[in-house]
């Protein structure tokens, strides 16, 4: 369940392609010395992150990744949770915007009640940056959110390659999926469908979460395998009811005939990975996120435009790659390094 | 009237034209009122809607507000405001949110959805004085409590309806009936047009074709045909029975005219027309010839025409007629007036007439009326009158009887004249007074002399009331008419009782013997041609018997003269008893006697005759002075059988048998015969 986040300073197109070390130091240097210029405007300015639950991992991850960077520039920033409560969450806007913060980091409760935040906000001419979630309007700055069709295409990508290798690219797919009313989820099957089709890889039944229970997971996959004996892989569109479907798999006495692999992350996840227990996840990066949304804050205060969708790469992560990938895992993902 | 007829025919006005006008017009209004009462239904229908539509979303609202308000879940609320009052099209919807508006420092916290002027939804700022502007511009509105679930007061929910959408849709609706309207219209109109020519007005059509032909008195010529339809055929069969009936109408109109024009001309009769109000007056052109001129001459025409012809005396007169016609008193006026001739004359004229149209006011107002020229007729008149009085005072007597023989009339000289009165004399028959004693060959001749002269002439014997009659000229001319039929007899009878006395007289004295009143030698002449013609035509002899008496110059020696002639009386009454009556005896002249005895089959026949005239002449007579005695020789003559014998002749033949009886010894007769005449011829040489 917990969702920490290993975060390391570097941009997400980077990640995305994988490209050389080189080509990310260069980049980090340009940031930091971007930080040093920034700093002198950033002296007065005050920020306020509404978040809608600090307990979480997810977000207290991206906290510190707002905190870090707005350290780096010189605001000042206070973190307002909402302990996933609408009127606390009103309650700290209206705070906020009371005391006339300059600018506003907002990972809301829900889209829906962005729209309201946003609103306030508006009214006092205050900008906000949304990091994830999203809001059912678009009169923000700008909306931070993670690549989700990348990291599924990629995650496709390295169970295909995994299947092969097996020799099990005959086999089918399960999917256990999160709601397909949310855009999220739809943008993780249609690239992880897309990277099976690139492979010709056939996919058996998609399964919708409702309740995101244990038993209900269990139950999807206990149901796929039962229902097609060449399932060789099950794909599982969130992280934390990963233990039931692994449970499904051993209990169906599959478990060296039958893959699992995640989107988003878990701690454990890196042992899992090593161990070949799990084949590979999808890893958003919150402390980036949190970073990247104060400096959209910075960039827009500098009179410079920002862009109003922005994506964060999701880190494909198997045992190829996790080696090279584990100190941005455990920075920006896990936000280890804010964290000490 | 017949001007004013062409000018309707000239542009006559299409029916079709009208009917489709009136059904247009007719249509457009029932589509109008139908469209302006659907106008008000919708209207109210969308006032009600309206009114529903904000009541169904306070109602929503306010119950699915609640728990999004409870929840603070804000924009959730705000999307179900924009999502109802776009559906709902409301002109704004505003949330009243007091538990946010705690939170934010204010009574409520405000907001919703509201309308532009481009027709879009904005979320509505009740800071924004504009849209507050806008607010109050709203056309209705309502609002609902919202309160929580333990009921706790939660805020409120207003909704606002612009009458722009009612006015849009009021609009539209308009446009859409205008358009139904008028596509319904010209679809019914179509309809109807073409059902109205192709049923009613075609049939029309033909029936007008049909009487197109027609006289020149507009008249239909040809009758109309056979229609399909019964409406079409009832008319069509009774407009060809009207017109079979105006045809007869119209035949027995200008029969009944054609015996009028001929009655006026036949009996050259004047007809007027006057309009009493205006003077106008119309005459015929008998009217005018009457008084000698033509129409064209008395021209122009009026009552002035009438006044100025009519003499002075007798317009007064008819100028009181003619009021008391029009004041009831006289049913028609009629009044006889002279009226001044083109040659100067005075005509006589009977004017009748009669008021035919009265005003309400009970004036006269057209009077029609004729005259008739009775000249003739007033002269005859005076004739007539004239004639009464002769009829009147006339010495004669005068009947007057129909060609029947009816007695119409008797004057008061006639009744004085038989004695019958007036009353016993009319309506009985002519022959009635006819005494019986007239066989009919008279009546004969005198119906014959009528026949043929017109009049007759001759005595008769006039019967009186009293059984006598007396002798009369009675003269009987027919009366006759203008074209000579007898109308009635005119018997005059005259007394010629007087007259006839002296003929008598004189007759006498002509004929007969004064002293003896025997025939006399004139009237023995004419007797005898008469007895000689009769007895030739007969076959029978005529017996001539020349008398001369003896001894009679004795007697007048010695008694006088007028024992002479006392005895020559007694000795004639004695002949006459001794003789027929069809046998004459004259007197020539002293003792002298002539008789004839007619119709004698022989020559012996009539010796016995003359014994007894021998017997009765011997025999003594006793005079007033004395007795005497004489006798007779008597000569005798016959007339032949064979050929016609001169009258004188059988009288000088008697004469010499007479002259030989006495020489014989008298008191004897002797027959003439050529011994006779030798005997005398020698004697007398």
């Amino acid at each position: 369940m917990l969702e920490a986040r290993e975060t390391t300073c570097t941009g997400y197109s980077i990640m995305k392609t994988g490209k050389s070390a080189y080509q990310a130091a260069v980049v980090f240097v340009l940031f930091v010395a971007s930080l040093f210029i920034g700093q002198a405007h950033a002296e007065s300015r005050q920020l306020a992150y509404l978040v809608s639950d600090k307990r979480i991992p997810f977000w207290d991850i991206m906290a510190r990744g707002i905190q870090a960077q707005a350290g780096e520039l010189g605001y000042s920033v206070k973190v307002f949770s909402a302990d996933n409560r609408a009127k606390t969450e009103l309650q700290n806007t209206a705070t906020v915007l009371k005391q006339e913060v300059d600018g506003i980091i907002l990972s809301p409760t829900n889209s829906s009640a962005a729209v309201t935040i946003l609103k306030l906000a508006g009214q006092a001419e205050v900008p906000v940056v949304v990091a994830d979630i999203g809001a059912d309007t678009d009169n923000y700055l700008s909306y931070i959110q993670s690549d989700n069709y990348q990291g599924a295409f990629d995650l496709g990508r390295i169970l295909a390659k995994r299947l092969k290798n097996k020799g099990w690219q005959q086999g089918r797919v399960g999917i256990v999926a999160i709601p397909q009313s949310r855009d999220n989820g739809k943008a993780r099957t249609r690239g992880f469908l897309d990277a099976l089709a690139e492979h010709r890889i056939k996919v058996a039944d998609i399964h919708q979460q409702s309740d995101f229970s244990y038993r209900e997971t269990y139950d999807y996959t206990s149901g796929l395998i039962a229902r097609h004996p060449d399932l060789r892989a099950v794909w599982l569109q969130g992280s934390n009811r990963y233990q039931a479907a692994l449970d499904a798999i051993n209990d169906a006495g599959k478990s060296d005939e039958i893959l699992l692999i995640c989107f988003d992350a878990e701690p454990e996840f890196i042992e899992m990975i090593e161990t070949g227990a799990l084949v590979g996840a999808g890893m958003q990066q919150p402390f980036l996120m949190g970073r990247l949304a104060v400096r959209s804050l910075d960039r827009h205060f500098q009179g410079e435009t920002v862009d109003p969708q922005q994506q964060v790469g999701v880190l494909a992560v198997s045992n190829r790659n996790l080696n090279t990938l584990l100190p941005i895992i455990q920075r920006n993902v896990l936000g280890q390094e804010a964290a000490e | 009237m017949i001007p004013s007829q062409h000018n309707s025919a000239r542009n006559p006005p299409s029916l079709l034209l009208r009917i489709t006008i009136a059904l247009i017009a007719l249509i457009v209004l029932v589509f109008t009122l139908h469209g302006l009462y659907l106008y008000k239904i919708q209207r109210a229908e969308l006032l009600n809607n309206m009114h529903q539509s904000v009541e169904h979303s306070l109602q929503r609202l306010s119950t699915n507000i609640g728990p999004f308000m409870e929840a603070y879940a804000i924009n959730d609320y705000e999307q179900l405001v924009a999502t109802e009052t776009a559906l709902e099209n409301h002109f704004a919807v505003v949330v009243r949110n007091r538990k946010m508006g705690e939170i934010l420092g204010d009574e409520h916290y405000i907001s919703g959805q509201i309308i532009t002027d481009a027709g879009d939804y904005t979320g509505f700022d009740h800071t924004d004085p504009q849209m507050t502007q806008r607010l109050d511009q709203a056309f209705y509105s309502d609002t609902l409590p919202i309160t929580g679930s333990n009921g706790d007061p939660l805020g409120s929910v207003s909704v606002y309806a612009s009458n722009e959408p009612l006015l849009r849709k009021l609009q539209a609706l308009l446009i859409e009936e205008i358009i139904i309207s008028v596509l319904f219209a010209a679809v019914l109109t179509f309809l109807l047009i073409f059902v109205l020519r192709r049923y009613f007005l075609r049939s029309i059509q033909h029936i007008g074709s049909a009487l197109k032909h027609s006289d020149d008195e507009g008249i239909p010529l040809r009758p109309l045909p056979r229609f399909k339809y019964q409406e079409v055929q009832i008319l069509s069969q009774t407009i060809n029975t009207m017109l079979e009936s105006i045809k007869n109408a119209r035949a027995k109109q200008k029969v009944q005219q054609l015996r009028l024009e001929n009655t006026i001309t036949g009996t050259r009769t004047g007809t007027w027309e006057w309009n009493v109000a205006t003077g106008e007056t119309i005459f015929n052109e008998r009217w005018a010839e009457i008084v000698g001129y033509t129409l064209a001459e008395l021209e122009p025409v009026s009552i002035h025409t009438w006044e100025k012809l009519t003499h002075p005396e007798d317009l007064k007169l008819s100028s009181e007629q003619l009021q008391k016609h029009f004041q009831g008193e006289l049913d028609y006026y009629e009044c006889e007036v002279r009226m001044r001739h083109k040659q100067g004359h005075w005509v006589w004229v009977i004017d009748r007439g009669c008021v035919m149209t009265w005003s309400d006011q009970g004036e006269p107002l057209v009077m029609y009326g004729t005259h008739q020229d009775i000249s003739t007729d007033k002269e005859a008149q005076e004739q007539l009158s004239m004639a009464a009085g002769v009829f009147k005072y006339a010495r004669e007597g005068i009947i007057l009887t129909s060609v029947d023989g009816i007695i119409l009339d008797a004057n008061r000289a006639f009744t004085a004249l038989t004695g019958y009165h007036r009353s016993e004399l009319t309506g009985h028959r002519y022959d009635s007074l006819i005494p019986e004693k007239h066989d009919q060959a008279f009546f004969n001749s005198i119906l014959d002399s009528l026949r043929r002269d017109g009049v007759w002439n001759g005595e008769f014997e006039m019967p009186c009331k009293n059984g006598t009659s007396f002798p009369s000229l009675m003269t009987i001319a027919a009366a006759r008419d203008h074209v000579g039929r007898v109308q009635h007899f005119v018997t005059l009878v005259a007394d010629v009782s007087s007259l006839k006395q002296n003929e008598d007289r004189l007759r006498m004295i002509a004929h007969y013997d004064g002293l003896t009143g025997l025939p006399n030698r004139l009237l023995l002449t004419e007797r005898l041609r008469h007895a000689i013609t009769v007895a030739r035509r007969n076959q029978t002899l005529l017996a001539v018997v020349f008398l001369d008496l003896d001894g009679f110059k004795e007697v007048n020696d010695t008694y006088g003269h007028s024992a002479g002639d006392e005895l020559l009386k007694v000795l004639s009454d004695r002949m006459q008893q001794t003789l027929r009556d069809c046998d004459t005896v004259a007197r020539l002249g002293g003792d002298e006697f002539v008789i004839l005895l007619p119709d004698l089959a022989r020559k012996e026949n009539c010796r016995p005759v003359l014994e007894r005239l021998l017997t009765s002449l011997c025999c003594p007579v006793t005079l007033s002075q004395g007795h005497a005695g004489v006798s007779a020789s008597i000569g005798v003559s016959l007339s032949s059988l064979d050929k016609e014998v001169d009258a004188d002749i059988l009288i000088r033949q008697a004469d010499m048998a007479m002259y030989q009886a006495k020489q014989n010894g008298k008191n004897r007769f002797c027959f003439f015969s050529k011994e006779t005449a030798d005997y005398l011829d020698s004697a007398s040489a």
